[in-house]
């Protein structure tokens, strides 16, 4: 299982509009993605209401897991786009 | 069948595309439609469905019966308000009925501080379509059944 770190960059967090570009740009990975913050139980990254509900602020630190032969990869292009500031 | 929506307050039914947001109109928040409240102050949003609080901000919640999860966002960009303007009647986690109220809001402050008042209601990993049950560009009260969700398949 491969896992990434990765610093949310979006003004507003993972809110509504930075969820759902990240849900959709997960979904189009193909891969299952889950996400977690430092204490919280990791959930489906590829959900807009899952990624709202963990509520991760910018500047937060979220950790990504993924599993599969393309992970590493898929996973360097997720943490790529949280961290864009127009993500 | 899953629930029809009620209107969380009183304002004009408008079509999602008509939304001044390319991330809301082109749908990738999910599918839905806006509504635009009428001016005033203390405008009393009330929750569209039955249904658990997912998550709520001053300027937005999420109510999500197991099987449909609704949005509905208070204006354009208004997270930047940091809340100032809105008040909240519920917390994550609450289960609430349709009709109760959950915010409170001004949306002539909204509009005073240069922000658009429209507030887009979509549904949330949903790729089905909205079928709004009233005609759009007409107005609703708050409580009327307006929309509803068909699955694709």
């Amino acid at each position: 299982m491969a896992t990434i770190q990765a610093t949310v960059a979006a003004a507003e967090g993972l809110h509504a509009r930075p969820a759902a570009m990240f849900a959709k740009a997960v979904s189009e990975s193909g891969a299952d993605v889950q996400i977690a913050t430092g204490d919280s139980e990791p959930v489906n990254a590829a959900s807009t209401l899952s990624l709202m509900t963990l509520g991760a602020q910018c500047g937060d630190v979220v950790t990504l897991t993924c599993e599969g032969d393309n992970a590493d990869n898929i996973l360097t292009k997720l943490k790529e786009h949280l961290e864009q500031s127009n993500s | 069948m899953t629930p029809a929506l009620k209107a969380p307050f009183a304002g004009t039914l408008i079509p999602l595309e008509e939304v001044a947001d390319p991330v809301f109109s082109q749908g990738l928040v999910g599918p839905g439609f806006a509504l635009k409240p009428r001016d005033g102050e203390d405008v009393d949003v009330f929750s569209p469905i039955a249904g658990k609080v997912a998550k709520i901000h001053p300027h937005a919640f999420v109510v999500s019966d197991g099987m449909i999860n609704v949005l509905v966002h208070l204006g354009l960009d208004t997270v930047t308000l940091k809340g100032e303007g809105f008040t909240l009647f519920a917390e994550q986690g609450d289960s609430v009925d349709a009709g109760q109220l959950l915010i409170r809001w001004s949306p002539r402050a909204v509009r005073a501080a240069g922000m658009d008042t429209t507030c887009p209601i979509v549904f949330l990993d949903s790729t089905g379509n909205v079928e709004t049950l009233i005609d759009l560009q007409t107005d609703v009260e708050a409580g009327d059944v307006v929309a509803r969700l068909s699955p694709t398949n």
